[in-house]
């Protein structure tokens, strides 16, 4: 592995110093699952390694009405936390799949947001769930949606010298359902050829659907909204027809991307598979009365 | 690039010693240390291989820095026998042929183990995520997965 300095600040403000002092020669050190491996192939050479585990409270994920997750929450941390909530069934089932139990004990959520892999788990679920993001820099702290947060391979919206430091999900609507799926070349740890994560929330008369949201990751550079295929939703009925109607507008809005796992015609072969059956499984978890 | 001391405690016994900071856990453990039932297979934490314990959760020590590990308790699969007694999963292994090769077995039982500690009878799909992240190339699967049942009953008939 590349050589490094190794920083640990015990504040965010020290945290933020060091980003200042460093610059482009510095990384933050979360769970290190995707740093440590890109070090060690040399595709990344930061000078200096800033660990944020000595800086107290980015740790932990509370569930109240909405849900509050530390940058720094495990992945297995996370699951626990959503586990018994069935409007937050799709972030519980994209952690599972996140690695495999070694890699859930070490990634975190903030660390698979920033690192901003085409394939990040964690973020088609929490983009269906309106989150927003909390970040602290050079000028004081700001929230910003993760919608929009990611602009390309390996590339945020995020400001020099600032950290991530909470995920922020608000309280779903009653009656909500979510649902994540992904297809992998094996049935456990691998990345993503497409990921699918809907939620559905219904009306109180439990058939029609008052708010969508469908979400692709590893189809495209970014995982992003299928906004289009959200609104052949918004105010209908979940009817199966419609579902699959939904399911081909995400496909023909998606632009897919071939690489070493697949093809782009056959992502989007994926995409309308996958999101049709993601939403079909967060309407019938959200009929089932969502969480109440 | 300079060291930084650390203090580990290592399936119950206190080291100190300075590391340089881009050392894993892994190469502390096996070269420093000499504990060398963890194994080094993927670097990558995709095979299982590196799995020890961290404060009681399986980690990769391939992808855990070892400075990281500064005042956290370890446990490999050379601190799981006790009073030398093999650890339940240890003894279902062998009874039913769970190594073939042998190279992913320590990862496979420290996982195990892990699980158990927490879960003492896990469901079938509980147990399959628990253990997705060991690749046995050999794929001695069904009978690592026989002697975990066998382990699992055997505590279950001990409460």
């Amino acid at each position: 592995m590349i050589r490094f300095e190794y920083h640990q600040p015990r504040t965010l403000d020290e945290a933020v110093a060091l980003l200042i002092q460093y610059g482009d020669a510095a990384a933050l050190l979360a769970g290190g699952t995707a740093l440590l491996v890109d070090m060690k192939h040399g595709e990344r050479r930061p000078g200096h390694v800033i660990s944020l585990w000595r800086v107290p409270g980015l740790e932990g994920a509370q569930a109240n009405g909405g849900l509050r997750i530390g940058a720094l929450t495990i992945i297995s941390d996370l699951a626990e936390a959503v586990a018994d909530r069935p409007s937050w069934n799709g972030l519980l089932e994209a952690a599972w799949m996140l690695g495999g139990r070694q890699v859930q004990n070490m990634a975190t959520v903030g660390g698979n947001i920033c690192k901003a892999s085409p394939g990040a788990d964690m973020v088609p679920p929490l983009l269906c769930l309106d989150a927003q993001l909390r970040l602290v820099g050079p000028d004081g702290e700001r929230t910003t949606p993760l919608d929009g947060f990611l602009t390309g391979p390996d590339q945020t919206a995020i400001r020099p010298a600032e950290v991530l430091t909470e995920i922020d999900v608000p309280p779903a609507p009653p009656r909500t359902g979510t649902a994540f799926l992904k297809v992998m070349r094996r049935h456990a740890v691998d990345c993503s050829i497409v990921a699918a994560a809907a939620r559905v929330s219904l009306a109180g008369d439990g058939q029609t659907c008052v708010e969508a949201r469908i979400a692709l990751g590893a189809a495209a550079p970014n995982p992003f909204r299928a906004r289009q295929a959200e609104d052949l939703l918004t105010g209908q009925k979940i009817e199966p027809s419609r579902v699959r109607e939904a399911a081909r507008q995400a496909r023909e809005g998606s632009g897919t991307i071939s690489d070493v796992r697949a093809s782009a015609d056959y992502r989007r072969m994926l995409v309308e598979t996958l999101v049709e059956r993601a939403v079909l499984k967060a309407a019938e978890r959200a009929a089932r009365g969502g969480d109440r | 690039m300079s060291q930084l001391p650390i203090q580990l405690n290592v399936n119950g016994q206190e080291y100190f010693m300075e590391v340089e900071p881009h050392r894993t856990l892994l190469e502390v453990l096996r070269e420093d240390l000499a504990l060398t039932g963890t194994k080094s297979n993927c670097q990558e934490g995709e095979c299982g291989a590196c799995t020890v314990m961290v404060d009681d959760r399986a980690v990769n020590s391939c992808l855990f820095l070892a400075v990281r590990a500064h005042g956290k308790r370890i446990m490999t699969i050379e601190g799981l026998a006790g009073q030398g007694k093999l650890h339940p999963v240890q003894e279902a292994f062998i009874r039913y042929g769970g190594v073939q090769c042998g190279y992913c077995t320590p990862g496979f039982i420290v996982s195990a183990a892990a699980l158990l500690a927490t879960h003492p009878r896990p469901t079938g799909e509980e147990l399959t995520r628990a253990l997705a992240g060991n690749i046995c190339r050999c794929t001695g699967y069904v009978n690592i997965r026989r002697a975990l049942r066998a382990a699992i009953e055997a505590g279950r008939n001990a409460t």
